[in-house]
């Protein structure tokens, strides 16, 4: 069997199919069958009695694009093997914890939430969390993957506590060009006091545990442990308080090859509307 | 509930629809009983989403719901899915302009539903997901829930089987 011959196989099964797909209007009149059904359906009204509106839903639509686009970006970020961590050697590394780097003032930004972001992570939460009844603990993008913490059980996650975001991001250099660049990133939408646990299935080959407590002062409390091993390994441990919406640069790593910084940052979300 | 009220459930329907339709819908070739079980799909999947792990992706987990709930239909039928084709809409069948064309598109059809059918379901998924939907040998296995090396395996025997029919249909 060829290559060749798989793929005239293939033109005709895909002409095939191409002939028989539904049109749009078919797939429109399909999806509002399945949006009346689900109206009517007795599971939900198992879930919470949240009365949602109109426009809560174009909302949360546009979450969900922004959201896919997000993915997308990060994806094409990720296809530049350019930059890409497991391609460099590990050697004459050095590790310390600093405070934003003012040398680099653009790169931090690079670890920030806006305020549309930070919109459309405060709509994922709650819609997420209406999905799942009682049950979600934390939703996390990488690698255009979304994974989310589930009790085993509905009834004893957090929902009065704080919602939060956190975006670490890990952004590179090699030895002669000045421009850093993103090349892993993760965004965390979870609840405070809440323990997220990431493990290899969600985050590429590496682990990711967090722990965000709101104090009075409207600071935040952090306990995060890091790990993304790769040809360098980048670790960090980081156990103290950051101000809401600032990055923090929680590790730098040096080769002979090309820097890496990891950035932190967690903001406040507002309560169902970011 | 008000319709439009539920904004998450609306969205994965919007975002998996056409997939998961296109998919039932190569099965079992009917275009009616693609659009019942689509919405069956769904309607599993919503009253299930406790049992979902959230370990894979929602739309591998939908799939798999899919690929079930077409199972249980051609089981519950009985009946080789090339027995719909007769049910087909004339919209569907007539799409190709060109007159003189009509009769051999028809019969080109004709022969990729029979050689389709005459695979078994498993087969038939295998190359459905594959080739059809376009997606990864490993994704596929993880939603027919067997290995890579099965679902390797069933793609070879499938396509041997579909070039074996179609020989006359493929170009030299």
């Amino acid at each position: 069997m060829t290559n060749d011959q798989d793929n005239k196989l293939d033109g005709l099964l895909r002409n095939w199919a191409k002939q028989n797909s539904a049109t749009d209007a078919d797939i429109q009149a399909l999806c509002d069958r399945i949006s009346r059904a689900v109206d009517q359906a007795p599971f939900l009204d198992a879930g919470p009695a949240t009365v949602r509106t109109d426009r809560f839903s174009v909302l949360g639509r546009a979450v969900w694009f922004s959201l896919g686009c997000s993915v997308a970006l990060l994806f094409a970020f990720l296809l530049f093997p350019a930059a890409r961590v497991p391609q460099e050697q590990q050697a004459g590394i050095s590790e310390t914890h600093q405070e934003v780097n003012k040398r680099d003032p653009e790169v931090p930004s690079l670890a920030l939430l806006n305020e549309s972001q930070l919109a459309g992570k405060g709509l994922l939460l709650a819609e997420m969390e209406r999905m799942f009844a009682d049950r979600l603990t934390w939703v996390a993008e990488s690698d255009g993957q979304v994974c989310v913490g589930l009790l085993p059980q509905a009834g004893s996650a957090p929902s009065e506590a704080t919602p939060m975001a956190v975006r670490v991001v890990v952004v590179s250099r090699k030895g002669d060009q000045e421009a850093w660049t993103p090349v892993w990133q993760i965004d965390v939408v979870t609840r405070g006091e809440e323990l997220v646990d990431l493990t290899q299935d969600c985050i590429r080959s590496g682990t990711l545990s967090l722990w965000t407590y709101p104090l009075p002062d409207g600071k935040i409390a952090v306990d995060a442990n890091f790990a993304l091993p790769g040809p360098v390994s980048l670790e960090s441990s980081f156990s103290g308080v950051q101000s809401p919406g600032v990055p923090k640069e929680i590790l730098s790593i040096g080769t002979d090859r090309a820097e890496y910084r990891v950035f932190q940052t967690v903001s406040l979300l507002r309560e169902g509307t970011g | 509930m008000s319709s439009g009220g539920n904004g998450a459930l609306d969205e994965l329907v919007r975002r998996h629809v056409r997939g998961v339709r296109a998919l039932i819908c190569q099965m079992v070739f009917d275009q009616a009983a693609a659009d019942d079980l689509t919405q069956e799909v769904f309607m599993r999947a919503f009253s299930s989403l406790a049992t979902f792990s959230g370990r894979s992706r929602f739309s591998t987990w939908l799939y798999r719901v899919a690929l079930n709930t077409t199972y249980t239909f051609l089981t519950r039928e009985k009946r080789s899915p090339v027995d719909y084709r007769a049910d087909l809409p004339e919209t569907i069948q007539g799409r190709n302009p060109e007159p003189g064309d009509a009769a051999i598109h028809a019969e080109l059809e004709s022969a990729v539903e029979t050689a389709l059918g005459n695979l078994s379901p498993r087969l038939r998924a295998a190359i459905v997901l594959t080739s059809l939907q376009q997606m990864e040998v490993k994704q596929a296995a993880k939603i027919e829930g067997c290995t890579t090396a099965t679902m390797y395996w069933r793609i070879h025997e499938a396509r041997k089987q579909l070039r074996r029919q179609l020989q006359e249909h493929l170009p030299s």
